[in-house]
């Protein structure tokens, strides 16, 4: 419908306006291609702190475990500065830890890429799906960006997606080495994280999340976790500097 | 509806403003930081924070009163040192170097980091704010970047 | 000097304070009272953090303000090349702004005019503010302010300083993700669904023809309009008047009003535009908390802003 700027009777003005924007503003769907649409708003099914490793055990190598052991050592003390910067300082917790959060996330589908938007401290992650506009100006390897990114890498890494099926495969790389898995299980810069999200009828989300650095462990080993579909409601602003309760607030001059 | 430069001279005007802004740039970019004094300690590595809006370092050297204090300096990108041969993956915590930086003015312990020589001899400038950096240089790191 | 000469000048001074905040509150920020603020069900606790609530480093000193770029980083910022050919364009549906769009002209050091070239309307105690905040960047003792500390600084710089943002839009509302600061505004059609009092304000929607219409109100804290702390006070009621246009290329036209007695003398709006830039959609990554979160990671040339 065109609304130009021609004279109309204002209350027939006031109904085609209404009509035209009820038309319009369609409410963003994922793309007509995806097999499934995951977007909505969604919360994890059971709070923990921790992922569970399937198999019972995290599969340490002695580097791990003793890194592990510190950490433990240092949660028992409260001395978050020295392992735990997402507690410590706001930080980002990084993937795959930001899966845990308590709060809600939101997921986008949009052509090219998924986007998921958390609650917590207002973070966003991206999983690239291969056929966006190129090059990526924000990220593109010559760029000075794209460079730091590849040479110290990131906490929330961008992430390659793909589907198979009704699942959406996600492999992320190129961490730094200065966030956690979990609130305690280390990582370094060679860590690979692959997870399966998928609908588990029409309201659980579920995400296999395959956990992989040589260096940490023996082998690679899997974690689930699920989330129930929440209304879409928006978020309240979120400031983790303000709300955390420190003794200190870092915001007091 | 704003008027629009067509794109190529958008980005030619962006080139030419750096060229010529090079010397005013370089001194209003350090507006906190006084960057006709350089300072020096003997530093422990303590922490690189890597990331946006910039990078920072911690280091740890000996206070006025001899004890150790911890000193936050704002250092290049991880870009930066690759281009002088440092890999920042490689540093580790604790490793010693003898460290410069430009003090800020506010009077706080800390500053921007101006160089750091390690143990081997070699020394990482940051070259990112260094005063009388000149019109060619800014182009010619430009280039590079490109 | 002519006018372009002179803003060639400006804008390359602004750019290399394009993330160095180098400046302080209008006012001390209000410290909520821990666990009173943010609704968020896990009340602020990192994902994966320990029961009973963070306990980060004591002091919690000021944050650090942002770097200036190098000249990499300048360049790899301004230097923003044409989209290519085969691009995908936006939706021509002129009420869908959903897309990644991005501020392509040089960023404005000091917002000193209205759009229609009338100086900025200080009363004196707008003009008593401003002068104080430039004069620091004199005297070499920029203050800290929200940009340093990466807590939300408001629109207007956020939508300033060069870096894209997502728009996705869902039918009732419009949520604004940026990429620096991680920063997020959602516009609420329904006011009666309005969030509450939040550093980004509360901002609720409407259309008028083509033109969202936002206004936000209910600030937490007055904002730095730009880097040279142009002030509004936490009573600012701003308006962004949003139409998507295509010339050339398309964009987003934003008429910013800013409606603040207490340091204006009447309500006054400038122009902005953000193009279509589906190159920029994914995101450099902002961890800025990494530094100003820790004890020790106010940047250390920055000072207080003293109170009025």
């Amino acid at each position: 419908m065109n609304i130009t700027g021609a004279a109309r009777s204002p209350s027939s003005i006031g109904w085609a306006l209404c009509l035209a924007m009820a038309a319009a503003v369609l409410p963003a769907r994922a793309p007509a291609a995806d097999p499934v649409n995951l977007e909505g708003t969604w919360k994890i099914s059971a709070p923990q702190l921790a992922f569970r490793p399937e198999g019972g055990s995290i599969p340490f190598t002695d580097i791990g475990r003793k890194r592990y052991a510190q950490n433990k050592s240092n949660l028992a003390k409260r001395a978050y500065e020295e392992y735990d910067y997402a507690t410590a300082r706001c930080a980002s917790p990084g993937l795959p830890r930001l899966m845990l959060t308590q709060g809600r996330f939101r997921i986008w589908q949009r052509r090219g890429w998924v986007g998921f938007q958390f609650e917590w401290n207002r973070l966003a992650r991206e999983v690239d799906m291969g056929n966006l506009t190129q090059p990526q100006l924000r990220v593109a390897a010559n760029s000075l960006f794209g460079q730091d990114d590849v040479i110290v890498g990131r906490a929330v890494p961008i992430s390659k997606g793909h589907w198979e099926g009704d699942t959406l495969v996600v492999a992320t790389e190129g961490f730094q080495n200065n966030t956690l898995i979990d609130n305690l299980v280390p990582h370094g810069y060679d860590l690979k994280t692959t997870e399966r999200i998928r609908l588990q009828g029409a309201n659980t989300l579920e995400d296999r999340i395959t956990i992989e650095d040589p260096r940490y462990f023996t082998r690679p080993w899997q974690t689930v976790v699920t989330y129930q579909r929440q209304p879409d409601d928006p978020f309240p602003e979120n400031v983790c500097l303000v709300t955390r309760t420190t003794e200190g607030a870092a915001v007091k001059p | 509806m704003s008027k629009r430069a067509a794109h190529p001279m958008r980005f030619g005007w962006a080139m030419l403003a750096m060229a010529i802004t090079a010397p005013l740039w370089a001194h209003h970019s350090a507006a906190g930081y006084d960057l006709t004094k350089t300072l020096s300690a003997q530093a422990t590595l303590k922490e690189f924070r890597w990331g946006a809006p910039h990078s920072a370092a911690v280091f740890t050297i000996k206070g006025p009163d001899g004890k150790p204090e911890d000193m936050t300096v704002a250092c290049g990108s991880p870009a930066m040192f690759v281009k002088q041969g440092f890999m920042p993956k490689d540093f580790q915590i604790g490793d010693k170097m003898e460290i410069t930086w430009h003090p800020a003015i506010s009077g706080h312990l800390g500053g921007m980091l101006a160089s750091a020589k390690v143990p081997n001899g070699r020394v990482f400038k940051d070259v990112e704010f260094a005063p009388g950096l000149t019109p060619s240089d800014v182009l010619k790191q430009a280039d590079t970047a490109k | 000097m002519n006018s372009e000469i002179k803003s060639i000048w400006t804008g390359a001074a602004v750019l290399a304070l394009l993330v160095y905040a180098g400046a302080a509150f209008a006012q001390p920020l209000g410290v909520p009272p821990p666990g009173a603020e943010g609704s968020s069900a896990d009340g602020g606790l990192p994902p994966g953090g320990p029961p009973g609530g963070p306990n980060g480093p004591p002091g919690g000193g000021p944050p650090g303000a942002g770097g200036p770029p190098s000249a990499d980083a300048a360049a790899s910022l301004l230097a923003v090349p044409p989209l290519p050919a085969d691009a995908p364009q936006p939706s021509p549906d002129p009420h869908n702004f959903d897309g990644t769009w991005y501020h392509e002209a040089l960023l404005q050091f000091q917002i000193t005019t209205d759009m229609f070239g009338n100086k900025a309307p200080f009363n004196d105690a707008g003009l008593k503010v401003q002068q104080r905040r430039v004069k620091s960047l004199k005297t070499g003792t920029p203050f800290i302010n929200a940009s340093a500390l990466c807590i939300p600084m408001g629109q207007p710089w956020q939508m300033d300083l060069n870096m894209p943002f997502h728009i996705f839009q869902s039918k009732d509302r419009l949520d604004f993700a940026f990429e620096e600061y991680h920063g997020l505004m959602q516009v609420i059609m329904d006011p009666a669904k309005a969030l509450p009092a939040a550093y980004m304000g509360s901002s609720v929607g409407h259309w008028d023809g083509d033109t969202l219409v936002v206004e936000t109100t209910s600030f937490k804290d007055g904002l730095w309009l730009d880097v040279d702390g142009t002030p509004t006070s936490k009573n600012a009621k701003l308006t962004m008047r949003i139409r998507k246009v295509k010339s050339d290329h398309w964009f987003l036209e934003v008429e910013f009003t800013l409606d603040d007695p207490i340091y204006y003398t009447h309500p006054w709006s400038w122009m902005r535009d953000y193009s279509w830039r589906p190159d920029m959609t994914l995101f450099h990554e902002y961890n800025c908390e990494l530094q100003t979160g820790a004890k020790d990671g106010v940047d250390p040339s920055l000072v207080p802003e003293p109170r009025d």
